[in-house]
């Protein structure tokens, strides 16, 4: 079974060769993110972003806004930082740390310079279920000093390390570690026996 | 799942919000109008003069297109030097076969346009060929000729091999990106194609990256020359953790006695493994991992009849975890300072003053959290700070603080008692 066999493929290997420099070519000439230079159109790279990541997205922005409709801008917002800054990952455990870097940094800036709407639309949910054990515990993780809460957050709901949190949220281990301890033991001061953060 | 979990889930992206938020970042002002306008016309242009081009080529040269899609080989690959060069030019990951390379009188390696990789090997008058493509297709072709064909599980990949007569000449497997297939010039046995096709398959340190749960990866100086299988041996006979860290132990997941996993780096007594039942990077504590050769010898030698007494001798060095596993364990316990930790640890046994229990707190200087441990708890004792030891209580695989004052080493306990 010689490769030689297959000579009659030669035509179109050269096309494809022709086709390939001029893709190149165009590529290096043209700096939109349309046409041949880019294979995805933003709307469809904003939608697998969406698909993949929207949930931990909006729900890390949602534990710090503590509402939907802010969080949904702040999932938008991120969507296009990562569209208009097109960084480049090792793979896809960088790209979500990113994300979620730039996500946690966005719902900060809007608490800091924004007026947040005060709807809760989670709280509301969990009430109409009568899901009273999961309500008391999302007052009690409201209640938490900032730093605390997006420390918890990360730990048990993205399964993070300490030291993936300190990464993501730019600060030293040692501060995430003690964060997390802190906020452990005031969830434990209000909870008690529905303490579950183990 | 824990109840900060089941409130997460309750906040989900939707359709709607995944219509409205799409539409807006298509609608937003596009930076650079001109260049699009360029790029467009130019891109379609181009495409117009490519589909041109190859119509009327194809149309003057019928007969050299007969057969066209058959095969994904072209005429002629682009030689390079070696496996690590494949991998750099195409990104696919691909590695000598080291069985047969340290055998080969001559290796060649070649990319072909279609990203399709190849290694030749010549072997006194043999030549084997292995492929690698992106995708799910056909690496040789012809492989009609050889009427046989069985479907078979090597090693936990399914693989068709085909032959004549009782010998077989290829064989081809997937896994969940590539397609790949050998064949071999002069045939080969059952045995012999499943020991490649094994080798093969053995997970390269990049696919580590690939099924790993947000590990940290090893570095690249950490990763071992050549990967070994092991089995996990639990000192209580139960489980062991696997950590998503071997320097920061915040992530931990349960690993049972007796899993196989693949042992690929080692990082300060952490062996960074891939365990094949959950097919999961974790980091495991080395003491735990037992290298396969050598758990088939354990076994032969206890049904040889290895003393009682000599298996327990083994038993401490086995058990003993380390200051980082206390992190694994705590419930939410103040760690111990680095300056804390003693340079060996010891076991101890509660000795209660009413003989009942004792308080085991959360940390040596502010007593706020406290649990009970009882009289005759087997205890660790890892670090002492004012006049308090961190220990993990062996019964709840906890840490705690207790009293030094209540703690007796295991030793005197034995000694003392009659």
């Amino acid at each position: 079974m010689e490769i030689g066999e297959v000579r009659h493929y030669s035509f179109f290997w050269i096309i494809y060769y022709i086709s390939q420099i001029v893709k190149e070519a165009l590529a290096v000439l043209v700096s939109a993110p349309v046409g041949l230079a880019k294979e995805k159109t933003t709307a469809e790279r904003a939608g697998d972003l969406f698909d993949i990541y929207g949930n931990s997205i909006i729900r890390l922005a949602y534990s710090y806004l503590h509402n939907m409709s802010d969080a949904e801008d702040i999932l938008q917002e991120t969507l296009i930082r990562y569209i208009e800054s097109a960084p480049v990952f090792l793979n896809k455990i960088h790209e979500k740390a990113w994300m979620l870097h730039v996500a946690a940094n966005q719902s900060k800036n809007r608490i800091k310079y924004n007026k947040v709407r005060e709807s809760d639309e989670l709280m509301e949910e969990l009430v109409a279920e009568e899901r009273e054990d999961l309500a008391f515990v999302w007052e009690a993780v409201k209640q938490l000093p900032e730093k605390y809460r997006e420390a918890v957050h990360l730990f048990y709901q993205e399964g993070y390390s300490t030291a993936e949190i300190a990464k993501i949220l730019n600060r030293k281990e040692t501060t995430v570690r003690s964060d997390l301890s802190r906020g452990r033991e005031k969830l434990k001061e209000i909870l008690k026996e529905a303490y579950d953060f183990e | 799942m824990n109840k900060y979990q089941q409130i997460m889930d309750q906040i989900e992206v939707t359709e709607d919000m995944r219509s409205r938020i799409l539409s807006n970042i298509e609608e937003r002002p596009s930076p650079s109008p001109v260049v699009i306008w360029f790029s467009k016309y130019g891109a379609i242009a181009a495409c117009v003069a490519v589909i041109i081009g190859s119509f009327m080529i194809f149309r003057w040269i019928p007969d050299r297109i007969s057969s066209f899609g058959k095969t994904e080989i072209p005429e002629e690959g682009v030689v390079v030097a070696s496996a690590p060069e494949l991998t750099e030019k195409t990104g696919i990951i691909i590695k000598d076969i080291e069985p047969i390379a340290e055998k080969a009188d001559k290796t060649s390696y070649q990319v072909y346009p279609s990203n399709l990789v190849e290694i030749i090997y010549e072997i006194d008058g043999d030549t084997v060929r292995l492929r690698k493509s992106e995708g799910r297709k056909e690496l040789f072709e012809n492989i009609a000729k050889y009427p046989e064909a069985e479907k078979l599980l090597f090693n936990q990949t399914d693989t068709t091999i085909r032959g004549l007569e009782g010998k077989y000449y290829v064989a081809e497997w997937t896994d969940k990106t590539y397609s790949y297939a050998m064949e071999f010039e002069a045939g080969k046995s059952k045995d012999e194609i499943e020991n490649l096709v094994s080798d093969i398959m053995k997970p390269s340190a990049a696919d580590l990256e690939a099924i790993n749960s947000g590990i940290e990866y090893p570095r690249e100086d950490e990763y071992r020359d050549s990967y070994e299988y092991a089995v996990v041996k639990a000192p209580h006979g139960h489980s062991v953790y696997g950590f998503g860290s071997a320097d920061h132990m915040g992530s931990s997941y349960t690993v049972l006695d007796g899993e196989r996993v693949l042992m690929l780096a080692d990082r300060n007594g952490y062996t960074c493994v891939i365990v094949l039942s959950q097919n999961k990077g974790r980091w495991i504590n080395s003491n735990y991992l037992v290298p396969e050769e050598d758990a088939a010898e354990d076994t032969l030698e206890s049904e040889l009849g290895k003393t009682e007494k000599e298996s327990e001798s083994l038993k401490p060095e086995l058990i003993k975890p380390s200051a980082s596993d206390l992190e694994a364990i705590n419930s939410g316990i103040e760690y111990p300072r680095e300056d804390e930790y003693r340079d060996s640890y010891e076991y101890a046994v509660v000795k209660a003053p009413h003989g009942h229990s004792v308080y085991g707190f959360g940390s040596a200087d502010h007593m706020g959290s406290s649990y009970t441990v009882l009289d005759g708890e087997r205890v660790l004792m890892l670090a002492d700070r004012n006049g308090y030891t961190c220990v993990i209580v062996l019964s709840q695989n906890k840490g705690r603080w207790i009293n030094s004052n209540y703690l007796v080493p295991e030793e005197d306990v034995a000694e003392g008692t009659p």
